[in-house]
């Protein structure tokens, strides 16, 4: 039954559109405007829910299908690699500061991807988180978290 | 105050020291960010947000349109050297200035898509000039039905325009509103889709969709695609000069395209990428000798990058004297005014014409630079190209994550980011257009609140929109831009038979 893609994800999308209109009728009624604030979001919700089922319907173009492209299981474990150090990054980027975890993040990642001239990969990944910690707190006058460093 | 009066005073602020810095700073960030394949304007301009914190707004703004209309300037660069557009408005470009390339002429073609894009920046600027304030002026009585119909006219121009399937775009539409729905609802003050998340209240910041979408998107493409040894190898520039026979064959396209491509632009729905396809289809139709094109024609150059640019000054019309953007990156520019605390819209010419002016006027000496980054020193700035796309990656995500934090100051809003980011890859990986998306969530605010005003004004009765002749007749074209995809389906179903 869903053998095709556009029929798999038009049931994402069907559900992510039930699940929006449950929370829809949940908004509180104001009694102060003419227009419900719960009016536009249910009338999403729905137009989302005939979108999907007209999208069950319809075949894949050969262009949509030419460019979807087949991702190899060490491509999926480079992504995956990817989302994981963006998640620790932000983990531990109010705990540790910004100048630290950037430096591991920008050495690690790159590193992992392939790259190997280490004396450029330090300079990189050291003046980058410097110079623009730097730059945002003195010029900018935005402070990023500090961490457990003096900077 | 007189419109003479205020385009003095844009003159003075674009000229200033101040101004001249700032679009100096703009376009050469947008050169650079526009030339490295795959990330586009979207991502320069978000990128460069935190940058205007605590500047006047002038000069900020000045600094974002010029990354913008750099970035579609500079991407032609890549395109012509490495065959790899650095934005998409840049796609038609290759055609002939890669072949050009592989001839040994890179350099030529370089110089030919320069002078180009210098030409249809300036000239459409002239066009800018005179055709905004006068949609501004219209505008003004504009009543909230009208500017409904308007903003829907924006978004279903969009996703009938973009390429592929039309269900697809729309359904990226959709969930842009809808992802605009989360919040305080600012007419009535109710909680909506927060689940008693403080950092919901105030909604989902456009950065972290625009950069989750855009960037984050583009990054994961960038590790897929790393080991393609055809990203690393350019060709040599060989001379940058052109002759005068070769400079009379462009000015043909410099003409034609700098109108046409500056109409497009200010149209709804398409862009400088629109542009640059229907500027190669009719210069390829009305040339005599059309075999030349797609071997390094000159025409075929010539065409798109005139238009391209020439698309760019138009899509300000709109923007600028509406406050509508007509597309995604003039809906992520439209943020980066609300960042910086300017509503644009038919006010902004006499309320604020130091801004309205300075951008225009901007533009003059912003495409002058460009034309100086991009002719005489292309040799140099062409060498970013180069850097190895691991380190590539890792910099462009620390940049969008800084783009959020400094925004934001919580990690929250970077969850978001990496959760927008996954949602923009599988985006991409199954053909989901997400300009409509960003361009509904910009939207979306704007049209609930005239959608509500309107039915206010009315005591709930739709009859408002069929009432108001601007919006009865923006209303059918909508509905007919809708049809479009149908009709145009049909068509090839039966050439098909």
């Amino acid at each position: 039954m869903l053998n095709t893609i556009n029929k798999k994800a038009s049931v994402v999308i069907l559900l992510v559109a039930i699940g929006y209109l449950i929370f829809a009728y949940q908004i509180p009624i104001s009694d102060y405007t003419v227009v419900k604030p719960s009016m536009i979001p249910v009338g999403l919700g729905w137009v989302l829910i005939v979108l999907a089922i007209a999208l069950y319907f319809i075949r894949e173009t050969d262009e949509d299908k030419e460019k979807r492209r087949k991702l190899k299981k060490n491509e999926i474990v480079d992504l995956v690699v990817m989302f994981v150090a963006l998640i620790i990054y932000t983990f531990l980027l109010e705990r540790l500061g910004f100048v630290i975890t950037t430096f591991v993040f920008i050495f690690s990642l790159s590193f992992y991807l392939g790259y190997r001239k280490y004396v450029s990969l330090i300079l990189v990944s050291v003046l980058f988180p410097l110079t623009l910690y730097y730059a945002f707190t003195e010029f900018l006058n935005i402070s990023l978290p500090q961490g457990i460093m003096f900077f | 105050m007189g419109s003479l009066e205020g385009i003095l005073i844009g003159f003075e602020t674009a000229f200033s020291l101040e101004g001249i810095m700032f679009v100096l700073i703009g376009v050469l960030v947008g050169t650079i960010i526009g030339m490295l394949p795959g990330l586009g304007p979207i991502s320069a301009i978000a990128v460069m947000i935190p940058m205007t914190f605590g500047m006047p707004a002038a000069p900020a703004l000045v600094m974002m349109a010029g990354v913008y209309y750099g970035a579609i300037f500079g991407g032609s660069t890549s395109s012509i050297l490495l065959n790899a557009p650095g934005v998409s408005g840049t796609v038609a470009t290759a055609f002939d200035g890669y072949p050009m390339a592989q001839k040994g002429h890179a350099g030529k073609a370089l110089a030919i898509a320069a002078i180009c894009s210098f030409a249809g920046g300036t000239i459409s600027v002239i066009l800018l000039m005179l055709l905004a304030p006068a949609l501004a002026s219209v505008a003004i009585a504009f009543a909230p039905p009208a500017y409904f119909a308007l903003m829907l006219l924006g978004l279903t121009a969009i996703t009938s325009l973009s390429d592929g399937s039309t269900i697809k775009a729309l359904i990226s539409a959709v969930v842009g509103f809808m992802a605009a729905t989360v919040g305080i609802d600012s007419q009535t003050g109710t909680q909506r889709f927060t689940f008693g998340n403080v950092n919901l209240l105030e909604g989902i910041d456009f950065l972290v969709i625009a950069l989750g979408l855009f960037a984050i998107a583009e990054v994961c493409f960038m590790i897929l695609n790393r080991k393609d040894k055809s990203m690393q190898d350019m060709h040599n520039l060989g001379s940058l000069k052109i002759t005068k026979d070769e400079m009379k064959e462009m000015s043909g396209p410099i003409g034609r395209q700098s109108l046409l491509g500056f109409i497009i632009g200010v149209l709804p729905g398409a862009g400088a990428t629109i542009a640059s396809f229907i500027a190669y289809i009719t210069e390829k139709k009305i040339s005599k000798k059309p075999e030349e094109f797609g071997k390094g024609s000159i025409r075929g150059l010539a065409g798109p990058e005139t238009a391209n640019n020439a698309a760019t000054s138009g899509a300000f019309v709109p923007l600028l004297s509406l406050g509508i953007p007509g597309s995604g990156t003039t809906a992520v520019l439209l943020g980066a005014f609300m960042v910086i605390g300017v509503q644009p819209g038919p006010m902004l010419m006499t309320d604020r014409p130091e801004i309205f002016w300075g951008i225009i006027a901007s533009m003059y000496i912003g495409n002058v630079f460009l034309l100086i980054l991009n002719l005489p020193l292309i040799p140099y700035i062409s060498k970013i190209l180069k850097i190895p796309r691991p380190l590539l990656t890792s910099l462009v995500l620390m940049f969008s994550v800084i783009g959020v934090y400094a925004v934001s100051f919580n990690t929250f809003d970077l969850y978001l980011l990496i959760g927008f980011g996954l949602i923009g890859f599988l985006m991409r990986m199954f053909s989901f257009p997400a300009a409509p998306l960003i361009l509904a969530f910009i939207l979306g605010e704007m049209m609930e609140r005239s959608f509500r005003q309107s039915l206010t004004i009315s005591n709930g009765s739709l009859s408002i929109f069929y009432q108001d002749p601007i919006a009865l007749s923006l209303l059918a074209v909508a509905a007919l831009s809708l049809l479009f995809p149908v009709i145009r389906m049909i068509r090839m179903r039966k050439a098909a038979k």
